[in-house]
């Protein structure tokens, strides 16, 4: 367990560095190539490539992501990732992938203002503000407004899932 | 112009800046205090009493705005670095959200000399002169993060940036303010920024002047006492979320009145 914390911190500690400097280097740019300039994004980034969500992300937008970092994705069970890369998973990889993008420029001032904001998957996430950390469902924003030529990266260290739906119903159309 | 008598119920002033902030090779101006006003007309009472905590956020952020003071002929690229420091409303004992000020540090100051200018604040019984090298800092609106949806900033809480006083006419003065947050600040102090109201383009959005007229002045105290980290906190203002380990304090903030230069 102190490894995993340990790895998580030397993730975001290194994540906080590379973004130090960011500020509106990073206007200029969509969101999948804000993502794809960064190496705490990698896992995210071949995630989306493997959904075919390249396009829409680095379209007109706005788009608000909340990106989970590599760390992120390491937190989840052992396989999991491995599983919704395959091409016979791609619907429910794009659920997901889709489940962490909100339509429209939501910055973080106006985030911490909601309670509930729904996703392009169609469901809602949560958002609440706890001990002065900002949460999405239970995903805490490690670091927000990004801004993007097409909308707005927050940074999150969970990825988050929606919830699957009932019978044979994929996950997420 | 300023009569003791008036400035007798003045409420206190002050506030508490935290610590020195190891930034690359200098420490900032470690601690700020805000603010206060009362009678005389400055301001509601309310409105600007402030605790200005200043210490070490966990990680610094470069945003470029365009930003207009008065002393600016037209809008300037503005380099930000921070935040630095918060100034805390005195409201904090009132409610459980008040108002804040994140303060970032210009990382291209231009126009170093700003000219000699007169000024009256709330802490001085008469006006006395400046003049005002390069703006240090750009102060914008921010909130605390706790627990639950925070309020909305004041809609008349300006963006300001501070210019340092390099010279000035002003004898050091006693300044004292009890902040429940902090505790109480006293001491000799002498004017150290004069913090006026910006335009500021930031993105698409423009923020404009809403009180030009509201300016204040930071005093730093001369003999600031010692004291512990106060509390870390997180805010969120115009640039995003930050953690901020809260130190010491030894600025002041005093409202004031701007009249031309010489």
């Amino acid at each position: 367990m102190k490894s995993v914390i340990s790895f998580a911190l030397a993730g975001l500690v290194a994540f906080s560095a590379s973004f130090a400097n960011a500020g509106c280097g990073t206007c200029d740019k969509s969101i999948v190539e804000v993502a794809a300039g960064n190496k705490d994004f990698s896992t995210l980034v071949a995630a989306v490539k493997a959904a075919g969500l390249v396009d829409t992300l680095s379209g007109k937008g706005p788009f608000t992501v909340f990106a989970p970092t590599d760390a992120a994705f390491k937190k989840l069970p052992k396989g999991t990732l491995e599983e919704l890369l395959k091409p016979e998973n791609k619907d429910k990889l794009v659920a997901i992938l889709k489940y962490h993008v909100v339509a429209g420029k939501v910055m973080s001032k106006k985030v911490v203002e909601l309670d509930a904001a729904k996703t392009v998957q169609g469901q809602k996430v949560k958002i609440a503000v706890k001990d002065g950390s900002v949460m999405i469902n239970k995903a805490k924003v490690v670091k927000a407004d990004i801004p993007t030529l097409n909308g707005v990266i927050h940074v999150i260290d969970t990825v988050i899932l929606p919830k699957a739906t009932k019978g044979k119903k994929k996950a997420a159309e | 112009m300023f009569g003791k008598s008036k400035f007798a119920s003045l409420a206190a002033v002050a506030a508490i800046l935290l610590g020195a902030v190891a930034y690359a090779t200098k420490l900032l101006p470690a601690k700020v205090i805000q603010i206060t006003e009362d009678s005389a007309g400055w301001s509601k009472a309310d409105d600007f009493r402030w605790v200005v905590l200043s210490g070490d956020p966990a990680s610094k952020i470069f945003h470029t705005v365009d930003t207009k003071s008065r002393l600016d002929e037209k809008r300037k690229v503005t380099s930000l670095r921070g935040p630095m420091a918060l100034s805390i409303s005195h409201r904090e004992e009132k409610e459980k959200t008040p108002p804040y000020l994140a303060w970032y540090r210009i990382a291209n100051p231009t126009q170093d000399d700003n000219g000699s200018w007169t000024l009256e604040d709330a802490a001085n019984s008469k006006p006395y002169a400046v003049d005002l090298a390069a703006a240090s800092f750009l102060l914008t609106p921010a909130k605390r993060l706790t627990s639950g949806t925070p309020k909305k900033e004041p809609s008349d809480l300006d963006i300001f940036k501070a210019y340092e006083i390099s010279e000035s006419s002003c004898e050091p003065i006693e300044l004292q303010l009890d902040h429940p947050l902090v505790g109480t600040m006293a001491g000799k102090a002498t004017p150290k920024y004069l913090c006026m109201p910006v335009e500021e383009s930031h993105h698409d959005e423009v923020f404009p002047i809403k009180k030009p007229d509201f300016c204040f002045v930071v005093y730093e105290l001369i003999n600031p006492a010692e004291k512990e980290n106060i509390m870390s906190l997180t805010s969120i203002d115009q640039f995003g979320i930050h953690s901020l380990s809260a130190t010491q304090s030894s600025l002041i903030c005093v409202p004031a009145r701007v009249h031309s230069p010489h």
